[in-house]
């Protein structure tokens, strides 16, 4: 899937609905935690994800969106 | 949603040779507004779906999410996740899983009035209308009030190895008011949550221009004729707001069987009960206190856990006694006994953790007026302006915001933020009569790192605590 793609897709839309303000950002981030208890690891855990956030203004109001479904 | 993503991920990390997998597909969609003094300042929309995966590899728990869920995506998260948890395994903590019994089920929580059939603009109106209405309250000056309006819809499909497919849909709507004003040079802060498991009735049911109303109206009667008391200890008759808080924060925390192992020590804190405290008097007789998913409507309302354990009542304290911890598989297995269903997970991308759900104290056979009758000189806290606990969760305070002096068995006049400042056992030893007054609460319940925040309800009904400090 390409994220820019939609990113710019929302940024076309928004600016055809004539909006003061906005910013689209895409943050792809890969993570991975081990967590220790007492010395020894308790779990470890890996985080994958894709957040497309999108922030407009418009007469004054602020709107925000947090998009993390991609299907 | 892409249920077929989950059955593909429990089998290929089964083929990987772990001894169990589960798998938590979940979408959510919240919208949500704030206003500040009356004006809209932020709408959100978010709309959420993704997969988590957790599994036992040689007794190394491992855990991987992510929301890119195309096929290949998904089973390289899942290859690198399998592969760090192996890397883990030297010094690994030996987690097991007991055999439990498996569910294939689904359920929903039906709303009254759906939440998608009141447009946005009519619900941002009535808030609007609520903090208009307690500005029309002569004699105050309002200094700040935040309304915080916010509703998700969570679907959820579960499957583990153990052959448990359950899938639950569950809407939430909520509000809070965060409120302040000032009169007489004096200022009084009030936040107080409300929220639910159903439709837009409980919205309605609320009231919500009357409740802001009925509110600021206590405040300035504290801020312009509450008294300070004079120090010392007396009897107290706590509201069913302040029972609630008691409930969650000195009996719910520290039951929680994660915290009494340690397992949450560095994040969430720890507990003043061991595992052998089952058993200890803690209370007395009168304290009976339940943590219960399964109470309908509650906010903290589920019908399966997210280990897929069927939810139950279960008697934290009874009769003034240790009875029963929280426990997720993990720790339930350290103890040797089985889960009681209390593992939950703020969102797709966190691990299941040992949490409340709606945590109350049962309620006895008086009339709250009737625990005011046997006090000769005491205090009447309503409902709470501030709290804290220490880590341990046996040292703790409440400063009352609606408040009232009670003499002779008679309310006699508005006090001004008091203090209770007490033990966990000296405050539940102290409880001697309860009334029939259960109302439950809502509010948002912290844990770990990475943070998961957790709706829940904590209440109970009014009751009275003999002989306590108050400053």
């Amino acid at each position: 899937m390409d994220y820019k793609e939609i990113a710019n897709y929302i940024k076309k839309r928004l600016i055809e609905k004539k909006v003061d303000d906005l910013i689209v950002g895409i943050v792809n981030s890969n993570a991975v935690q081990a967590k220790f208890t007492n010395n020894k690891i308790s779990i470890m855990q890996s985080w994958d994800s894709v957040d497309i956030g999108v922030f407009i203004s418009l007469k004054k109001k602020i709107a925000l969106t947090s998009i993390k479904d991609f299907t | 949603m892409e249920k077929d993503l989950a059955d593909y991920s429990i089998k290929l990390i089964q083929d990987l040779d772990a001894s169990y997998v589960e798998a938590r597909l979940e979408s959510s969609a919240v919208r949500g507004f704030v206003l500040k003094n009356g004006i809209p300042q932020i709408s959100a929309f978010d709309t959420v779906l993704g997969i988590g995966i957790r599994f036992l590899l040689n007794g190394t728990m491992g855990f991987v999410s992510t929301n890119q869920l195309e096929k290949n995506k998904l089973k390289d998260a899942i290859e690198r996740a399998v592969k760090v948890t192996k890397s883990a395994s030297r010094i690994k903590e030996h987690i097991e899983f007991l055999e439990e019994e498996s569910y294939a089920d689904k359920y929903e929580v039906k709303q009254k009035i759906n939440l998608d059939d009141i447009d946005i603009s009519e619900k941002i109106d009535l808030f609007i209308d609520a903090d208009k209405g307690i500005r029309d309250e002569k004699g105050i000056k309002v200094l700040g009030n935040f309304l915080s309006y916010g509703e998700e819809i969570v679907k959820e499909y579960y499957i583990n190895s153990d052959g448990s497919k359950i899938e639950a849909v569950i809407p939430k709507p909520n509000f809070y008011y965060f409120t302040t004003i000032s009169a007489n040079n004096k200022a009084m802060q009030r936040y107080w949550p409300y929220g639910g498991s159903g439709g837009y009735e409980l919205i309605k049911n609320w009231d919500v221009i009357n409740l802001l109303k009925e509110e600021v109206r206590a405040m300035k009667t504290m801020i312009l004729k509450g008294e300070k008391v004079k120090k010392g200890y007396m009897d107290v008759v706590t509201g069913t707001q302040v029972t609630g808080i008691m409930c969650h924060e000195s009996v719910g925390h520290p039951c929680e069987a994660d915290r009494i192992l340690g397992r949450e020590a560095a994040q969430a804190g720890e507990s003043f009960i061991d595992k052998d405290s089952i058993g200890m008097k803690i209370g007395s007789e009168a304290v009976t206190i339940v943590d219960d998913p399964t109470v309908e409507g509650g906010y903290g309302y589920y019908k399966y856990d997210n280990e897929g354990i069927k939810a139950r009542r279960k008697f934290l304290y009874k009769n003034g006694i240790v009875t029963e911890f929280l426990h997720n598989r993990e720790t339930s297995a350290k103890l040797g006994t089985q889960s009681n269903g209390s593992a939950r997970a703020s969102s797709y991308n966190r691990e299941p953790l040992v949490r409340m759900s709606n945590t109350f104290l049962l309620p006895g056979d008086y009339k709250e007026e009737e625990l005011f009758e046997d006090v000769n000189y005491g205090i009447f806290m309503k409902n709470f302006m501030e709290w804290n606990i220490d880590d341990k969760r046996l040292n703790q305070k409440y400063t009352g915001s609606e408040c009232y002096l009670i003499e002779k068995g008679k309310i006699t006049k508005p006090i001004y933020q008091p203090t209770l400042e007490i033990t966990t056992p000296v405050l539940w030893k102290g409880v001697d009569a309860v009334a029939n007054n259960l109302e439950c609460h809502a509010g948002p319940c912290g844990k770990s790192e990475p943070m998961q925040s957790l709706p829940v309800w904590l209440g109970g009904p009014s009751m009275r605590i003999r002989n306590v400090w108050i400053s």
